[in-house]
């Protein structure tokens, strides 16, 4: 499912998968199309949810690193990781490959004394 | 409208064969499933199929959803569109009629044969409707009719809805006959089902609604249920 979003004049696409995980209970099984303005309200969701996904990721990882003795840091920390929004306006790391759902990326460099 | 022939069959129906999408008004996207039921192009849907479709039953004199005929291997594709006729303002039974606008010519194997869920309980039942499921946009359902159930809670139904055993009711089949495979009748409408979530807890209840209640239509539509069962496909 796809929407346009309208944020500071700037359109963004969301694309909304189905998610499984709905609470149980009795349903109609004719097919519910979301109102423009359903979808619109859900990509915002899914954004603001996404949004606080990469801060709470970013802040785990400073933390981690500060938590190395200085000597140890690496030089650069590179993490990759998918974000899945829901047409329920959620958002969740993503399972990216066949085993992964994060991938980080220490370096250090071998010509600063202070990193090794 | 016609009486449904109902001579001696050696062939189960094919749902398929009278199986409609019924379509968003404007969008056209699929929102449900209909089964034809006359020569003269009635179809039988939900009623929150129509709902789902952008229109009021209650304000559709002449508002109209869009109806396709998928291209099978007897018909080629056919889109027309189709108005609410019968339905019911005072109840809350999920059944309502639509009229096709520019009826096509049916075989009669493009009608269904229509029967009450009297005499069905127990028996297996054959589904087909429009869901999608990856790149298929249709599908089968199979289980069984267990009976007849008391109303839903803060519904007012003139006949009462039919519980169905089944795992393979999605999104999409509501308005898809229930055929009745032993007494190869279609016997009920698919409804609504038990969404389970993450559980497995009743992840096998759906409903259906029995077209008895089209006796209270009052007029011929009485006609079109089969009072006795058409004879199951010999096996050889």
């Amino acid at each position: 499912m796809t929407t346009d979003l309208t944020d500071n004049n700037e359109p963004i696409l969301v694309e909304l998968s189905l998610s499984p995980g709905r609470q149980p209970g009795m349903e109609e099984v004719g097919i519910q199309l979301p109102s423009a303005a359903a979808l619109a309200e859900r990509s915002t969701q899914a954004l603001d949810s996404a949004m606080g996904t990469i801060r709470g990721m970013a802040h785990r990882v400073v933390k981690t690193m500060q938590s190395l003795p200085v000597a140890e840091r690496p030089a650069q920390v590179e993490v990759q990781f998918g974000i899945k929004m829901t047409v329920e306006g959620n958002a969740a790391i993503a399972k990216a490959g066949a085993e992964s759902t994060i991938t980080v990326k220490l370096i250090w460099d071998c010509r600063n004394p202070d990193s090794q | 409208m016609t009486v449904a022939p109902s001579p001696r069959r050696t062939e189960l129906q094919r749902l398929i064969d009278f199986s409609v999408q019924i379509r968003h008004s404007t969008t056209h996207a699929v929102v449900g499933t209909g089964i034809v039921v006359s020569d003269v192009g009635e179809i039988l849907t939900c009623r929150h199929v129509v709902t789902l479709a952008g229109i009021d039953p209650l304000q559709a004199e002449v508002m109209t959803v869009s109806v396709l005929f998928p291209k099978t291997r007897t018909r080629s594709e056919y889109c027309d569109r189709a108005a609410v006729v019968k339905f019911f303002p005072d109840h809350d039974d999920d059944i309502v009629v639509l009229q096709l606008q520019n009826p096509p010519v049916l075989a009669p194997n493009e009608i269904a044969v229509l029967g009450t869920i009297q005499d069905s309980e127990g028996n297996p039942f054959r589904s087909y409707g429009f869901r999608q499921l990856g790149e298929s946009p249709s599908g089968y359902a199979t289980g069984e009719i267990l009976g007849e159930v008391l109303p839903f809670d803060g519904k007012r139904l003139l006949v009462n809805p039919v519980e169905l055993r089944s795992r393979d009711i999605r999104p999409g089949m509501s308005g898809a006959g229930v055929l009745d495979t032993e007494r190869n009748l279609v016997v009920g409408l698919v409804a609504r089902r038990w969404n389970p979530g993450e559980s497995s807890v009743n992840d096998n209840i759906a409903w259906a609604v029995d077209p008895l209640v089209l006796v209270d239509f009052e007029d011929k539509l009485l006609d079109l249920l089969t009072p006795n069962a058409v004879p199951a496909p010999e096996t050889s």
